[in-house]
C-alpha cells in the first residue's frame, strides 16, 4: 500500500487553495484585458520601437527619445513602460546579441506587435477623426494669432 | 585610465533589481555610461550611472515585488480556518499557548492599570501642575536633612518679596483627627486647618457654597460623605457644628469627596487657617510675635501663570535664612519647591537630594509586567517553532503551488493574532475575576474602563503588538523553509533554531529564578526586621487619642477608676503614641558637649507610670516615680542617647533644655534599652522622655493579661464613656499600630511573590509543552533504545537532562543580576538582613525541581511506554 503523502486534512487544504488562485488569475487577467487605451509616453515609445526596428532596447530607446522630443528619460523609465506594454501584449521581447561594449552583456530587443500595431492605429485614427472635426479658420487663427 | 562605471551604485542596483532583469539593465547602464564618458566627463558619466539606477526603483524592476502580494479576503479567512483547526488538533499546546499569553496579558494589563492610576495621581487637581509645597534643607551634623515645617511669618514673607512668583501661598496646620459634633452627634473626622485659598488652589469641586466659603474664621466646608452621615438628606449649610468640642464653627460649604488617588483623600472638613491661629495660644503667640524659630507648621504656594517651578524654587532659596536668628542660620536653612505632581511618586530624599520614591516602584513593576508578558510570547514562539517540522510540509507544498513568503508570514501571523485574541478574551475574563482580589493588595479602586474608547484603541493596538511580538519568530522561521528539502524529507530543525529556543527557555528561567530569589529575599528583609528587638511589650496594650479638650484632667480620674475595675493593669498618657515621635529637638547641651554637635533627640513627654505601661527595660538607674517630686525635672534617656552624648555613665548628669532665657535644666535618672518607637527599618533615634502634664496627645492601656480582651474593652469603653461623654472611644492595638508600619514593604512582597509565581507558571507551561513534543518526536528512538534495553532511568536522564542544563545556565544568570538589584534595594534600609548565598541554593534548587517535575511527567510516561506501540506508529 502507498504511503499517504498528506495527512488527510491537508489535502483539502491544498484544492481550496488552487481553486482561489485560479480566481485570482482569473481577475488579474481580466483587469488586464480592459487596459487597451494608450498614454501619450506609451504611444511615443510604441512609435519609437517601430522606428527603431532591430536597435529597439531601452539604452537606444532612451537616447531616441531624448533625441527626438528633447525631452530627458530615464533608463528606467522607458524600461517600465515598455515592460507594462509588454504586459498588455502590445509588444514582445527576446535577447539579442552580446557586444563588447555592454561588457558582453546581451540586449533585450523589444518588437511591435499585431494588436500593438492596431492600438497605434486606432489611437491615430481616433485623432484624425477629432482633426477633421475640428474648424480650419479658428486653426489658421491660433497660428497667426501667435 | 580605463574608466568604469561605479562598483557601488551597481551594487546598490543589485540589491533590489530583479535578477531576471540584471543582464539587460547592466548592460544598457554600462553602454549608456561609456556613451556619456565618450560625449561628456568621466564625472558626469558616473554621476549619469547613478541618476539612472535610482530611477529604477520602480515596481515593475524589484525583486520579491509581490512580497506582500494583496491577498483577498478569502485568503484570510482560509488562514482563519487553517488555524483554528491547526488549534483544535493540537489542543494540549494550543491551551498551553492561550493560557500561558493570557496570563501574561492580565498581568501586564492589571499592572498596566495600576501604573495608570500611579501616574495620574493628584490629577483630580486640575491645577496640579502649578502648586507646590515648600520645603527646607538644614544641615545636621554633616547630613542634610528634608522638611516640611515651616513658621508662620515665612508666608506673609514669600507674598509680599517674591510675590509676582505666587498666585497664592497658604499656610496649614496637619492633617488630624478632631471630634466633630452636631446636636447630639460626636464623631472623629480628619481634617485640616488651611489658608482660605485652599478652594481654588487644589480646585475642590464644590457642590454647595461657593470658593470663597473659608474667608469667615467661624467658618468651615464638609466633604459630601461627612454631610451625609451627619445631615442625612437635610442642608447642611449655616448648621452650626463644634470641632474639638472648643470651636464653633458654621458649614458655608460641601466639596464632592476627593479619590483615592489624590492627596485630599479621606479629608473629610477644611477649617479655615485664621481660627486655628486665634483659637490655639502657642500659635497665636508664634503669628503674633512673628516667630521665626517656632517651625510646625506646612506652607502650600500656586506659582503664577507663566514662571518657571524650578526658578521660583531658586528664588526663594535664602528667604527663612535671611530672617533667622543666628543659631538657626548654622543649619544653613535652603527653601525650595516640592511640585505636587511630585508627592505622591518622588518624595524619598537622601542627604538633601531627591531620590525617586514610589516612581521606583512604578518603574519597577512596569517592568515586570512587561516582562511576563514576554514570557508568555516566549511560549507562543517556542511552541510554534517546535512545532515547525511537522508543518514543515504544510509550508513546503504551499511554496510549491506558488505561495509567496509574504503570503506564508501573513498565514503565520493571521494565526498568531487569533491566538493572540483568544488569549485577550481570557484574560479580560481573569482580570474580572481577579480584579477585587487585586483591589485589596494595592489598596485601590482600579477598575477596567469598559465604556473608554482609549482603552479599545490600546488593547487593540496591545492585541496586535503581541501578535507581532509572539508571531513575527515563527511567521519569519516557518516562511523561509526551501521546499524541495522539505519535501524531499531531509529537512530538520536548523541549528539556530534550536539555539534560539533554547535562548528563549534561559531568558524565562532567568527571569523566574531572578523574580524567585527577589520574593524571597524581600520575605526575609520582612521576618529580619519584625524580629528586630522591641525593647518594650508591643501585645496587650492599646492606644487612644486623648487630645480632645475634654480629657483635659481626666487622666487620674480614669486611671483610678479602670485599674479598680481590673480591665488595665497599667495605664499612661503621653505625647505621641509609643510607635511614634511627634516632636523632636536640638536644643539641649550638656557639659562636655563638642560645639559643632548638633543633637537631632526625640522627644515624648509621659505620665510616670509610662514605663510601667509599655514595660521598657530600665538599664541604669530609676524609672519615674511619683514619690518623688523632683522627677518633674528629670529624664531618661534612651542607650542610643547616651551613646550619642558619650557618657559612659550618664545616671545624675545635668542637661540643659533650651538656649534662651526659658531654658530649663534636668538630671537625668534612668537609661533605657533602645526601643522601636518609629520606622522598624531605619536606625533607632537618641531619645528623652520627661514627665510633663500639658501637650498629652495619647493614652496607652495595659490590659490584664489574665482576662478576655474583648471583656475589658466593654469595660474600658463604658468608663470612658461616662467621664467623657462628647468624645467616641476609639483605640488601636500597639501591635497593629506598629504591623502597620510594614503594610508598604509587605505589598511589595506579596506582589513580588505573585508575579514570581506567575512568571514560573507560565515558563513551567512553556518547558512542559516543549518537554511533550521532544517526547513525541524521539518516540521511536526511545522505542529502539528500550528494546535494546535502556532503563526508564536512562531515557528520563536523557529527555530530561536538556532541560535541566538550560535552567543551570538561567541559574547562573539570574544570581548577578537579583543580586545587584536587591542590594541596592537593601540600601535603602538601615536596619537589613544582608543577602545570604543559602537564598541562592534555595532559589535554584526550587526552579530545578520544578523543572525536573514538569519535564519528568513526559520523560517518565514515553519511557514506560511499550515500545512495541511507539515502534509501530507511523
Amino acid at each position: 500500500m502507498g504511503k499517504r503523502l498528506f495527512p488527510s486534512g491537508r489535502t483539502y487544504l491544498i484544492v481550496e487553495q488552487i481553486e482561489l488562485r485560479a480566481v485570482y488569475m482569473y481577475y488579474k487577467l481580466e483587469g488586464n484585458m480592459k487596459e487597451t487605451r494608450l498614454g501619450d509616453f506609451e504611444e511615443v515609445i510604441l512609435l519609437l520601437v517601430g522606428i527603431l526596428g532591430e536597435e529597439a532596447y531601452a539604452f537606444k530607446m532612451a537616447e531616441e527619445f531624448e533625441a527626438q522630443t528633447g525631452r530627458l528619460a530615464s533608463i528606467g523609465s522607458v524600461h517600465s513602460t515598455m515592460d507594462r506594454l509588454s504586459t498588455k501584449g502590445f509588444l514582445v521581447s527576446e535577447m539579442g546579441q552580446p557586444s563588447t561594449n555592454r561588457g558582453g552583456r546581451r540586449k533585450r530587443i523589444y518588437t511591435i506587435t499585431a494588436s500593438g500595431q492596431l492600438a497605434l492605429k486606432n489611437s491615430k485614427d481616433f485623432k484624425m477623426s477629432l482633426w477633421k472635426q475640428y474648424p480650419a479658420l479658428s486653426f489658421d487663427q491660433v497660428i497667426f494669432s501667435k | 585610465m580605463k574608466s568604469v562605471p561605479p562598483r557601488l551604485a551597481e551594487w546598490v542596483l543589485m540589491r533590489f533589481l530583479r535578477e531576471d532583469l540584471a543582464e539587460e539593465v547592466l548592460g544598457d547602464l554600462d553602454e549608456k555610461f561609456y556613451a556619456t564618458v565618450e560625449s561628456k566627463t568621466l564625472l558626469r558619466a558616473k554621476l549619469d550611472y547613478w541618476f539612472q539606477v535610482i530611477n529604477y526603483l520602480r515596481p515593475f524592476a524589484f525583486k520579491n515585488a509581490t512580497l506582500f502580494h494583496p491577498i483577498s479576503n478569502g485568503m484570510y479567512k482560509n488562514y482563519l480556518k487553517i488555524g483554528y483547526r491547526n488549534l483544535l488538533r493540537n489542543k494540549g499546546y494550543s491551551s498551553i499557548n492561550i493560557i500561558g499569553l493570557a496570563v501574561g496579558m492580565a498581568v501586564a494589563m492589571l499592572i498596566g492599570l495600576w501604573v495608570q492610576d500611579e501616574l495620574s495621581f493628584g490629577e483630580y487637581h486640575k491645577n496640579h501642575a502649578r502648586v507646590a509645597q515648600v520645603m527646607e534643607r538644614e544641615a545636621l551634623n554633616g547630613n542634610i536633612s528634608i522638611g516640611q515645617a515651616l513658621p508662620i511669618p515665612l508666608g506673609a514673607e514669600l507674598l509680599s518679596k517674591y510675590g509676582e512668583d505666587f498666585e497664592s501661598v497658604i499656610l496649614a496646620f496637619w492633617r488630624q483627627s478632631l471630634i466633630i459634633s452636631y446636636d447630639d452627634i460626636n464623631l472623629t473626622a480628619e481634617g485640616n486647618f488651611m489658608g482660605s485659598d485652599v478652594i481654588d488652589m487644589f480646585t475642590l469641586r464644590m457642590l454647595k457654597g461657593g470658593s470663597n466659603a473659608l474667608t469667615e474664621p467661624g467658618s468651615i466646608i464638609i466633604s459630601e460623605s461627612l454631610a451625609k452621615i451627619i445631615f442625612k438628606e437635610s442642608d447642611p449649610i449655616g448648621q452650626l457644628m463644634k470641632i474639638d468640642n472648643e470651636l464653633n464653627v458654621m458649614v458655608t460649604g460641601v466639596y464632592e469627596d476627593a479619590p483615592k488617588n489624590s492627596d485630599f483623600y479621606g479629608l473629610s472638613w477644611i477649617a479655615p487657617w485664621k481660627l486655628w491661629e486665634t483659637s490655639q495660644e502657642w500659635v497665636r503667640h508664634s503669628a503674633n510675635t512673628h516667630d521665626w524659630s517656632n517651625n510646625s507648621f506646612q506652607i502650600y504656594v500656586s506659582i503664577a501663570e507663566y514662571v518657571n517651578m524650578t526658578a521660583v524654587s531658586e528664588r526663594i532659596k535664602q528667604a527663612k535664612f535671611n530672617n533667622v536668628n543666628e543659631r538657626a542660620q548654622a543649619l544653613k536653612p535652603e527653601l525650595f519647591l516640592h511640585p505636587m505632581d511630585d508627592w505622591h511618586l518622588r518624595s524619598a530624599w537622601e542627604n538633601g537630594v531627591q531620590k525617586g520614591g514610589l516612581i521606583q516602584f512604578v518603574v519597577l513593576f512596569g517592568i515586570i509586567g512587561v516582562l511576563v508578558l514576554i514570557l508568555g510570547c516566549i511560549n507562543f514562539m517556542n511552541l510554534s517553532t517546535a512545532q515547525s517540522e511537522r508543518r514543515s510540509k504544510e509550508v513546503g507544498i504551499r511554496k510549491a503551488i506558488g505561495s509567496q513568503r509574504g503570503q506564508l508570514m501573513s498565514q503565520f501571523l493571521t494565526e498568531s493574532f487569533l491566538v493572540v485574541m483568544l488569549s485577550f478574551v481570557l484574560a479580560m475574563i481573569i482580570i474580572s475575576l481577579v480584579m477585587p482580589f487585586f483591589n485589596g493588595l494595592v489598596e485601590k479602586d482600579l477598575f477596567v474602563p469598559f465604556s473608554d474608547v482609549s482603552f479599545w484603541c490600546v488593547s487593540l493596538g496591545f492585541i496586535l503588538a503581541t501578535a507581532l511580538l509572539a508571531g513575527s519568530y515563527p511567521a519569519l522561521y516557518l516562511s523561509s523553509f526551501r521546499p524541495i528539502a522539505v519535501l524531499k524529507g531531509t529537512f530538520k530543525a536548523a541549528g539556530s533554531a534550536l539555539l534560539f529556543r533554547k535562548v528563549l527557555v534561559v531568558f524565562q528561567f532567568t527571569t523566574s529564578v531572578a523574580l524567585i530569589i527577589g520574593t524571597i529575599i524581600v520575605q526575609q528583609q520582612i521576618e529580619h526586621t519584625k524580629d528586630r528587638p522591641m525593647g518594650y511589650e508591643v501585645d496587650g496594650t492599646i492606644m487612644t487619642w486623648s487630645n480632645s479638650a475634654g480629657f483635659k484632667g481626666k487622666f487620674d480620674l480614669l486611671r483610678n477608676e479602670l485599674k479598680s475595675t481590673g480591665a488595665i493593669v497599667e495605664m499612661s498618657e503621653s505625647s505621641s503614641p509609643i510607635t511614634m515621635v511627634f516632636s523632636r529637638i536640638s536644643s539641649l547641651s550638656w557639659e562636655g558637649k563638642h560645639p559643632d554637635y548638633t543633637p537631632n533627640f526625640g522627644r515624648i513627654t509621659v505620665t510616670p507610670e509610662y514605663g510601667q505601661t509599655v514595660g521598657w527595660e530600665i538599664t541604669k538607674g530609676r524609672d519615674f516615680s511619683r514619690n518623688f517630686a523632683s522627677d518633674t525635672a528629670a529624664l531618661i534617656i534612651n542607650q542610643k542617647a547616651a551613646n550619642e552624648m558619650g557618657m559612659a555613665n550618664p545616671i545624675g548628669e545635668m542637661i540643659k533644655w533650651g538656649n534662651d532665657e526659658r531654658a530649663r535644666h534636668f538630671q537625668i535618672i534612668g537609661v533605657i534599652n533602645n526601643m522601636l518607637v518609629e520606622s522598624p527599618f531605619d536606625e533607632i533615634s537618641p531619645m528623652i522622655f520627661a514627665m510633663s502634664k500639658s501637650d498629652m496627645n495619647c493614652m496607652t492601656l495595659k490590659l490584664h493579661p489574665n482576662k478576655s480582651a474583648s471583656a475589658s474593652l466593654m469595660i474600658i469603653q463604658d468608663v470612658f464613656n461616662k467621664h467623657i461623654p462628647s468624645v467616641p472611644f476609639d483605640y488601636r492595638f500597639t501591635d497593629q499600630a506598629h504591623g502597620r508600619k510594614f503594610a508598604s514593604v509587605e505589598k511589595i512582597g506579596k506582589l513580588s511573590g505573585i508575579f514570581a509565581a506567575l512568571a514560573i507558571i507560565i515558563s513551567c507551561l512553556g518547558i512542559f509543552g516543549m518537554a511533550s513534543f521532544v517526547a513525541e518526536q524521539r518516540t521511536k528512538e526511545i522505542g529502539i533504545r528500550k528494546v535494546l534495553g535502556s532503563s526508564v532511568f536512562d531515557i528520563w536522564k536523557m529527555l530530561a537532562s536538556g532541560f535541566v542544563l538550560l535552567v543551570g545556565v538561567s541559574f547562573l544568570i539570574a544570581i548577578p543580576i537579583a543580586f545587584f538589584t536587591l542590594s541596592a534595594w537593601l540600601e535603602g534600609f538601615e536596619y537589613k538582613k544582608e543577602i545570604h548565598w543559602s537564598v541562592f541554593a534555595m532559589a535554584g534548587l526550587g526552579a530545578l525541581l520544578i523543572t525536573m517535575m514538569t519535564v519528568s511527567y513526559h520523560a517518565i510516561h514515553s519511557a514506560l511506554g511499550t515500545p512495541l506501540n511507539s515502534l509501530r506508529s507511523e
